[in-house]
């Protein structure tokens, strides 16, 4: 919505600001010419933009996501952002569930005081009692429930979607879609192209936008991933780790894993003998496909799989340690690009700390993993079989490849991912507020 | 900035942030028509909506398998002259059914032809969508096993070797 006012409007900001006389007189005018021309929301975003050019105020900013109140890699993304544009920005959160604060230091180890709070229940969702409120509910047959987020949008000068839901009309000044996955392909209430500006993720996701919504995005900025603890080298055990969220559709295809393992433990014992294999997920506690995973872990023979559940982060921290060799390969079996990891945050933990990752060969894997390099890619679990025992017979080789993985982990900490994040905000506040 | 400045944008702004509050639609906030038709591209879906992409053609298909002329209305604004214009229409256009009905039967075997063939043909695709899973999984099992027998025959080679060696010492 009128990203950049037009350099005849805001001369007119320019000349107030300069204190030339008369500049009130018509700066008035424009401002009312706007509003009937234009409409009320861009005669309001003017005036913002005036109130933030002549010092007035400090620039607000809303961070929007449907999920917030749920533990995921995206709201990590979206108020990791949050907390690097603290000190530049007003910023209040938007969700449609209820949220604490101290949850967010909790699960990300983020500081967000500073921060306000705003809950804007849909009632499209509350009648239905859903606690996830999925946007591919909503059909060209019913109102956009979303509506009441595009309006509450035009209140700041920045507005920032993160969600997975395009659904949201932006109204303020400057409006940046975080898109984490292009999930619908566009129909009633798409407005992901109405955005001043789409962020994505990854080449990976970038890809699926160009495909599925027919525009280029317009920034890459990788997940951030924290990066403490793998900065000396530890002794590595004999453990096979995988990370994942224990999804009841499966598609993180943990099962395929256990199998693969399990048929290595029972065709050739030996090799496997004194190793373990633990998966580490997080999960809902109603989920029948984590039940067949803890069946299927009961029944093998020498009990060397392993699962745990909604562990604390400093057992996953130790397990990351230990683990010589980090298996993922959600993707392997899909029928949609969204089935795909997006990027792989969990593979670049387990980089970091120096286990050698065997990852599938797809999506946002292959823009970590240097195939033979830092790690391998598989297309199967032949493969991951393959290169499996070459790693296990080789420790020299866990070695040399978990090196190369540390290393390679450092293009994605945290660190680097606020720098990217007040790199790309400082541009846009440039061209918001030139001097 | 002075307060004059400060005074004049929070009036503008009350004023307008009234006129919003009175507004509930965003088309009428934005002053421009925000939603959109979007045809959905068949050659971009993604394996997952293939089914019911499928499944909603046939239906349509299906409703409109048969074509039939459609029966016209005769109507005519002339009170005495309009009848027998009428029956001269109705005889004009009962001779011209004959042969619009022969080409619409035509019409109508060739539609309920290709229609069965395109249900046999979905049905091939679904069966033998079937057959390569089963094959991929096959396939993948096999090489699962020929990569740990690899190993295993690797293994007993070094061993064999291994025990020759002394042996060949003596």
């Amino acid at each position: 919505m009128n990203p950049k006012a037009s350099g005849h409007s805001l001369k007119f900001i320019q000349a107030l600001r300069a204190g030339f006389p008369g500049a009130m007189t018509e700066f008035t005018a424009e401002a009312e010419r706007i509003s009937i021309e234009e409409g009320i929301q861009s005669g309001l975003n003017y005036l913002a933009r005036a109130e933030v050019m002549l010092g007035l105020r400090r620039l607000r900013l809303a961070v929007y996501d449907h999920a917030f109140h749920l533990i995921g890699g995206a709201q990590k993304y979206g108020l990791t952002l949050t907390a690097a544009l603290q000190d530049r920005f007003d910023i209040t959160l938007i969700a449609n569930k209820d949220i604490r604060l101290e949850d967010f230091r909790d699960w990300y180890d983020l500081d967000l005081s500073g921060c306000a709070v705003k809950i804007i229940k849909i009632p499209f969702y509350e009648q239905k009692g859903a606690a996830f409120l999925d946007p591919a509910l909503v059909t060209a047959k019913v109102e956009n429930p979303f509506h009441l987020v595009s309006r509450e949008s035009g209140d700041y000068d920045f507005f920032v979607n993160n969600s997975m839901n395009e659904m949201v009309y932006p109204l303020s000044n400057i409006s940046v879609l975080i898109c984490h996955f292009p999930e619908r392909l566009p129909r009633s209430y798409f407005y992901a192209d109405r955005y001043s500006h789409v962020v994505y993720n990854s080449r990976y996701t970038a890809s699926w936008v160009e495909r599925m919504w027919k525009f280029k995005p317009h920034q890459h900025i990788y997940p951030p991933v924290d990066l403490e603890g793998g900065g000396t080298a530890v002794p590595k055990k004999k453990l096979i780790l995988s990370v994942a969220r224990f999804e009841p559709e499966g598609t993180k295809r943990q099962r395929e894993m256990i199998e693969a393992f399990l048929k290595l433990d029972r065709l050739y014992p030996d090799i496997v003998k004194d190793w373990r294999f633990v998966l580490v997920g997080g999960s809902e506690p109603r989920n029948r496909y984590l039940d067949g995973l803890t069946r299927l872990a009961k029944d093998s023979p020498r009990k060397n799989v392993e699962l745990k559940v909604n562990i604390p982060a400093a057992e996953l921290r130790a397990l990351y340690r230990e683990a010589s060799i980090f298996w993922h390969l959600c993707g392997i079996v899909h029928d949609h690009p969204s089935e795909v990891e997006h990027f792989g945050m969990t593979t670049v933990e387990a980089m970091e700390h120096r286990a050698v990752p065997v990852v599938y060969d797809g999506g946002g894997l292959r823009e970590i993993v240097d195939h033979g390099v830092d790690g391998f890619r598989v297309r199967t679990t032949g493969k991951l079989l393959e290169y499996s025992i070459r790693l296990i017979r080789d420790p020299g080789l866990i070695r040399k490849l978990g090196e190369a993985a540390h290393a390679k982990a450092q293009n994605f900490s945290r660190a680097g991912f606020e720098e990217r994040v007040r790199t790309f905000f400082g541009r846009l506040l440039s061209e918001y507020n030139p001097r | 900035m002075d307060e004059t400045t400060e005074k004049e944008i929070r009036r503008l702004k009350n004023d307008l942030l009234k006129k919003k509050g009175e507004v509930e639609d965003i088309r009428a906030l934005a002053n421009r028509e925000i939603d959109r038709e979007f045809q959905t591209e068949a050659l971009d879906l993604a394996e997952r909506d293939i089914e019911p992409f499928i499944e909603k053609s046939l239906s349509d298909i299906k409703e409109n398998l048969v074509l039939k002329a459609e029966p016209s209305t005769l109507k005519s604004h002339r009170k005495i002259l309009g009848r027998p214009v009428l029956s001269l229409k109705r005889m004009f256009m009962s001779w011209i059914d004959l042969y619009t009905g022969m080409i619409l039967d035509k019409q109508n075997r060739y539609n309920r032809s290709s229609f069965d063939l395109l249900k046999v043909a979905l049905l091939r695709s679904r069966w033998s969508k079937e057959k390569l899973k089963d094959l991929e999984e096959r396939l993948g099992e096999c090489e699962e096993n020929l990569v740990i027998m690899i190993n295993k025959v690797e293994d007993l080679q070094a061993r064999l070797e291994k025990e020759k060696e002394p042996a060949a010492q003596k």
